[in-house]
């Protein structure tokens, strides 16, 4: 299996940093491991892991992946200090950026 | 829900390892939310000096682990968002407030109650004689200077805020100890990090000891929030869980290394 391993940094408007790091299975274009850290607020706090949890697994188009994100933050989430365009953008960079990914194992 | 408290208590200025710190205000948080603890306002400071990261930071990204453990620095995960912080043993002082969500003295939105909580802090600062103001989301400010940043964490019906405010910390050594993000000095089209920050000794002709700060914090909470505090201590139920939550929670690899 060939996969891509990708990562981003994305700075907000304001301070905040968004950091992306993810694994994309690319024989079927899946997204099969990712973690999202930074200096951003989000309440409750647990719903990072609830958002990584239900991006691992989907295919790694933007259309899919944005559109994830955003249904994400209508559920009670609050971000501060960032938005959920920022979250879609640093995890896109991530899953698409050639420069920042090199390819690993078999 | 949490029951309403009209007196807050106040827990005056003390130092506390680092997991200690963070265990005790998440006690705080527990007792407040079973009704167990009055709303609180907490002064405190750090011994050894340590290294506290944001809930959502990797610890391998924002913190030189390696100088933290030369230099005897602590090195803990808060339970609240927001970024690094280097709490200087000898120059910087803490608070916490620890209040229900629906105490009417504080707003429920989340960044118009940190402004509101803030404007203690800045009130604490001109009380030594110090005009900062608010930087939303949640730093104050002397000029474009940062001398405080804080974070608010909200569970259970209960708002925790702490933050601090910087008297006389080692810039130099925080900067050994946090790996700054180039991303963020490029974005500020500055060339050292260190032109970011300010401190209490930078910013007057005497630099006031710690207690001296906590005091104006206290009476800068006081005045701007309209809360009469009531001198106090940590009741048995909290010491207790609180030593817990240091050993098991706050100490504990797991909990640190987890991003």
């Amino acid at each position: 299996m060939t996969i891509l391993r990708g990562s981003s940094e994305v700075k907000v408007p304001g301070g905040k940093l968004i950091r992306v790091q993810c694994i994309v299975d690319e024989a079927g274009k899946m997204l099969s491991s990712i973690i999202i850290t930074g200096d951003f607020f989000l309440h409750p706090e647990e719903g990072i892991q609830k958002l990584e949890k239900d991006l691992i697994g989907l295919r790694a188009e933007p259309e899919i992946l944005k559109s994830h994100i955003h249904n994400f933050f209508k559920k009670g989430y609050v971000l501060v200090g960032a938005t959920p365009e920022d979250f879609a953008t640093a995890v896109l960079k991530a899953t698409s950026r050639e420069d920042q990914t090199r390819r690993l194992g078999r | 829900m949490a029951k309403t408290f009209s007196i807050w208590r106040l827990l005056g200025f003390t130092k506390n390892d680092a997991a200690m710190n963070m265990a005790i205000d998440e006690a705080i948080l527990i007792g407040r939310s079973k009704g167990e603890s009055p709303n609180t306002v907490r002064l405190y400071g750090w011994d050894p000096s340590a290294v506290s990261i944001g809930f959502f930071q990797s610890l391998d990204a924002e913190v030189d682990l390696e100088t933290c453990r030369t230099l005897g620095v602590d090195v803990v995960r808060r339970i609240t968002g927001g970024g690094a912080v280097f709490h200087d043993s000898q120059g910087e002082v803490t608070y916490s407030l620890v209040f229900g969500e629906e105490e009417r003295v504080i707003p429920r939105d989340i960044l118009e109650s940190y402004r509101l909580i803030c404007s203690g802090v800045i009130r604490g600062l001109e009380v030594l004689g110090v005009k900062a103001s608010f930087q939303p989301v949640n730093d104050i400010v002397v000029g474009e200077r940062k001398i405080s940043g804080n974070a608010q964490t909200r569970r259970r019906g209960v708002v925790l805020q702490h933050g601090t405010v910087l008297v006389d910390s080692d810039l130099e050594k925080m900067f050994r100890l946090l790996k700054v993000s180039d991303e963020k000095i490029r974005d500020k089209m500055i060339s050292s990090a260190e032109e970011r920050v300010t401190n209490l000794k930078k910013e007057l002709p005497k630099k006031p000891s710690l207690n001296d700060v906590a005091e104006a914090l206290r009476r800068g909470f006081e005045e701007s929030l309209k809360i009469p505090l009531t001198k106090g201590g940590l009741t048995e139920k909290e010491v207790r869980l609180a030593k817990v939550l240091a050993k098991e929670k706050y100490s504990n690899p797991e909990w640190t290394h987890r991003r």
